[in-house]
Order: C-alpha cells, then structure tokens, then sequence
C-alpha cells in the first residue's frame, strides 16, 4: 500500500439494497434497530455510514428524512459524516436538507445529460456536500478504460469550469464490475478500473475515487475464500494506483478490513 | 465597496460595533413607545421586538449605530436578528419580515454613509444581519420524538430569502450569517443566501459566526468548532468566527481552533465575559480590551467587536487595543476533501 493513499472505510449496512436485515427493519418501521446498526458500523470503525433507502414498496423520501432526523439526535452516531445515498434525485435532495454536517452524495452522474447534471451539481455545492460522480453519460456505463477516462474527464471539466464545483468534493466511482463471468470481454475489467484509477488521479487534480469491491468477485459468491483473496489482490492494485474510497465490507459481511 | 472592504481587511484589523439589545435598555422603553403611533392598535404586546425599533423608534437606532461608529467602529450590524417571519410571529408581526430588513439596513446605511462622508480615510460599512431564528432544523423539541422538526430546511430558506432580500434593498455591504447555534439552519441560510445573490445579480460579502454554547467547546447541535467549519465553507465566507454566549476568555480557545485552518478572515465578538448571578455581563472595557489585543498580536483575528453586555466604551477600547497590530495572515491551506459529522473527517493525500 502507497503512503500516499488513503482508503476509507464506508458502513454500507445501512443500504437498504445491500442489507437484507436493514431493509425488514425500515419496512417493518422499526426504526430503533435500524440506529442500533448505524451505532454498530460507527463503533466498527466506519468512518463514513451510507444511507441508502432506495425501495420499490417504501416512501423513500420520508424513510431518509426521518432516518437523518433520527442519527442527528444520537451523537455518537452523528460523529461521523454521512453519505446520502440514493438513485433518486428527490430522496437525494431530502436528505442534504436534513444534514448539518457536510456530506457526501451517492451519486450524480451524465445519465441523463449534462444540464441536469450541472444543476445538480451546483445543488449538491450549495447545499454543501461532496459528490460521488459515476462514470456514467447518455451512452451508458462506462465499461473499458477508454470510455471510464474519457467519461471521468469530461464530468470533471464541466463540473470544474460550468458547475463551479470544487475539484476536492469529486470522487469518481469508473465502475468495479464483475470478472471471469465466462464472456471474455470482462476478464480486463479490473485492470480497466485500476488503470482507470491510476490515469484519472494523474490527471484530474484533487479528486477521490471511490467503487464497489465486491462486485469483483460476483461470480463467486457463495465461495468467500475466494472473493477475499480476489478482494485482496484487487485492493492491493487498486490502492496502489489511488484508490481512495471503498464500499466494501459491509455489502458482503466480509468485514475484509478487519472492523 | 467590496473592494474597498478587502483593502481595508489587508491593512488593519476592522471593529464590529457592541451589542444592540444592551443599548436599547438602557432607553427603558415601555409598550407604547415599542408600538409607536404605527402600531398602537396591535392585537398583542410587542415590548421586546427590538427589532419593530427600526419602523417605531427610528432614531434610537440610528444613535446606537452613530455612538458605535463614533467608538470606532468600522462595521455595525443592522437591528434586524430577529427580523424573519418565523421569529416575528411571537409578536403576530410575520407580515413585516421584509420591512424589518429593508428598514433595519437603510437605518444603517444613512448612518455609515454620514460617517464615511466626515472621514473618507475610513469608509463605514453595513453588515445586514441574519439571525439564528427561534427554531432548530436539526434538533427536536419534543423528547418522545426524537425524529420531529418544528421547523423545515425549506421554510428556513424562505425566511432567509425575504430577509436577505430586504438587508439588500436596504444598502447592507455585507450578509452576516451570526449567532449560529444549529449549523443546519446556518446551511439554509447560506442556501438562501446564495440562490437570492443569483436571482438579483449582486454578490455580497458573507459573514459566518457560530456559537460555542458552552464549556463543552460544541454548538448547540453538537458540532465542534472545526466540523462547523467544514460544514459551511462552501458558502465561501468574507470571514468565519464566534460569537455570543463566552466571553472572550473562554472563545480564544475556539478561534485558535478555526484560525489554524480556515482560508478566509476571522471574526471574533464575545460577550462581556459571562453573565453575573444578576444575568448581567459586567467585563470592563479595559479587561476585554486587554484580552483582545493579546488575541491580535497572537494573529488569530482580522474582525472584531462585541457581542452580549458590551458597549460603545467597549468598542473604543478595543479599538485603540488593537490600533496599528497587523491583522492576521490568511493562511494557505491545503487542497483536499474534508467532511463532517458532529466531528471533522479529513482524508489528506500528500
């Protein structure tokens, strides 16, 4: 691991789609236990917790405000920043509005074009939090090297010089996907995402880049010996070219850093 | 005038006027001077709407900026802390929110125009002042609910808005965001504060003063004085500061906290130390001038004045305290993310 590369740990088992437990503990209502596992993951060592709320059969909105409402009353909870977590620009938005401390939003990207991709962005600035900007536009997701730089750099300049966002609130996420899924085409994708990662914190100065560990190994699952080992080597690469920010031991249960 | 503020914060170390509820005490106004002839058939009792002054006692207020001013001052701050709809609706008055701000900083403006006319070496400016309101967006007030507001990011934005715009209208130089006891209300502000500047095409200065509660060194929603600052940096701030419930004595320790980090001017006005078993703040002038210009040669500040319990002898004071001591070095920070909770998070790659 380089010594000048950071990686931060995120609580990920308060994301409704990647915990089965958190998410019958929302739509059951029973919103005490669901603090009683923010209050775990803080006292685990996750530095920043990710809110996520994103279900078809639940008010996602009012479940993201009454949640924030919630941390904000338990200070050893609120210690740490949040990270506001959704799919939707509208849940996004409810939860920046209930936030004192400065946080990070999951995530904005060009999916839906540049316009609403910078009003977005100056949003996210005035409501003061940081953004995680996927390597996403109209044409979808970015899968080779080619396109994750070119994406990420163009995102970046729009968000630097039309959005007027500081260039230390952006932190990429150019897509962790899946490798040895049998398609030969995917075998490369984690070399993509490392080389992505190494030439875009060359490049682009100030910003962070963070990705899902896990969807690495997917083709694995059930098999954990595995994954952890291909979560090893692929964080030992990724880490060593600037990979700052994972999403990674709370999805899986792996507890891979240790916690 | 912008300009002319930043050249006057690169030679000297500018003074922020004393308080303004100490000074209309001492006037002993009773209702019926509050209501004026304007509102003497008013439905409740509005004694204490300090800020209603500025429409039904005009010139009172325009003598307490003219006496901080002739103290020294180079900066007063309008007599609208109070003037939003929510804060004025204790008094029925929600409707006279933009009035009050417009008022408030017109009052000042004639005031520091007629000084900075007498002595044009020393322009005077109008910082339009936006309260904290009487509500906490990030705290509940009912202990059984723990996850109930009485008061919504957008109501407070609103709120900001018509008050912002009023301060504008009125001729305020600079948005001085103070007495911040919930940085999430502070952040509404900021939000309102920013969306107003784009809708009028003017940009001001802005101003951000927090407040340490207590001996717990946090605001009162919690936040330590470094995470407070992460949380509202981006509005970009002229200056960041404390302000209200310590005295000086107490503050220092808070404004070396944030004068370490932050790439903006620092403001500083404490009280006149703390309150005496009467409630009242009895430092000296000489006492809390003394403090201060050990604040100013230690280079923690480039704005100061006075908050709860000081006066125009304050002011004069601590004028003359700090009177030629450069004022502090903005200093160059590094570039990288830095987040909050209740307590900083910073993630520093070198």
């Amino acid at each position: 691991m380089k010594k000048n590369s950071i990686f931060i740990n995120i609580g990920e088992r308060t994301n409704i789609t990647g915990s089965a437990r958190f998410k019958k503990l929302i739509m059951n209502g029973d919103f005490a236990t669901a603090l009683d596992v923010a209050r775990q993951q803080v006292e685990a060592g996750a530095q920043i917790i990710d809110i996520n709320m994103d279900e078809a059969m639940l008010d996602s909105e009012q479940a993201m405000v009454t949640f924030l409402n919630l941390i904000a009353s338990e200070p050893d909870i609120s210690r740490v920043p949040v990270m506001i977590d959704s799919s939707k620009w509208s849940v996004i938005e409810a939860g920046l509005k209930c936030v004192q401390g400065k946080a990070v939003v999951n995530s904005i990207s060009m999916k839906e074009g540049k316009e609403l991709f910078i009003h977005h962005a100056r949003l996210i600035r005035d409501y003061g939090a940081a953004a995680v900007v996927m390597a996403f536009d109209e044409q979808g997701q970015a899968d080779t090297l080619e396109r994750k730089i070119e994406i990420c750099t163009n995102s970046y300049n729009i968000l630097v010089n039309e959005a007027d966002f500081p260039p230390e609130d952006i932190i990429f996420d150019p897509n962790v996907f899946a490798v040895a899924t049998g398609i030969d085409e995917h075998n490369n994708y984690s070399v993509d995402f490392i080389e992505a990662t190494r030439i875009i914190k060359q490049t682009l100065p100030y910003c962070h880049i963070s990705g899902g560990v896990s969807n690495v190994s997917f083709s694995f699952r059930g098999n954990n010996p595995v994954r952890e080992a291909m979560h090893s080597v692929f964080l030992y690469h990724a880490i060593a070219a600037g990979y700052g920010y994972g999403h990674c031991q709370c999805r899986t249960d792996y507890g891979l850093f240790g916690n | 005038m912008t300009t002319i503020l930043q050249q006057a914060l690169k030679s000297r170390i500018l003074i922020l006027d004393g308080a303004m509820g100490t000074m209309i005490q001492r006037h002993h106004l009773d209702e019926a001077a509050y209501r004026g002839a304007r509102f003497k058939d008013w439905k409740q009792d509005v004694k204490g709407n300090n800020d209603l002054l500025s429409l039904t006692q005009p010139d009172i207020i325009k003598d307490i900026h003219r006496q901080y001013f002739a103290a020294g001052a180079d900066m007063v701050e309008t007599n609208s802390f109070n003037s939003t709809r929510v804060s004025q609706s204790d008094y029925g008055m929600e409707a006279l929110a933009y009035e009050l701000n417009q008022q408030g900083a017109r009052i000042a403006r004639d005031v520091a125009d007629e000084f900075s006319a007498r002595t044009p070496g020393k322009p005077r400016f109008v910082v339009g002042t936006l309260g904290p309101t009487s509500r906490t967006a990030s705290l509940s007030p009912d202990v059984s609910n723990p996850a109930f507001r009485n008061i919504t990011f957008d109501e407070l934005v609103e709120n900001y808005t018509e008050a912002t715009r009023g301060l504008i209208d009125g001729g305020a130089d600079i948005i001085m965001i103070e007495t911040i006891f919930d940085t999430l209300n502070a952040k509404a502000a900021i939000f309102a504060v920013k969306q107003i500047f784009g809708e009028m095409n003017v940009e001001l200065p802005i101003m951000i003063s927090g407040t340490i509660t207590d001996a717990s060194g946090r605001t009162l929603s919690g936040q330590t004085p470094e995470a407070f600052w992460y949380s509202v940096r981006h509005a970009n701030p002229l200056s960041i500061g404390f302000n209200c419930a310590l005295g000086a004595k107490d503050l220092r320790q808070h404004i070396v906290s944030i004068a370490k980090i932050a790439e903006c001017h620092i403001s500083a006005h404490p009280n006149a130390g703390l309150p005496n078993e009467m409630g009242e703040y009895d430092e000296s002038p000489a006492d809390m001038a003394l403090q201060l210009k050990e604040w100013a040669t230690s280079g923690l500040v480039n704005i100061i004045g006075g908050c709860c319990g000081t006066e125009p002898g304050h002011i004069t004071a601590i004028a003359e305290a700090v009177s030629g001591v450069p004022p502090r070095r903005i200093p160059e920070v590094d570039r990288h993310i830095r987040l909050s909770g209740l307590e900083p998070f910073e993630v520093i790659q070198q």
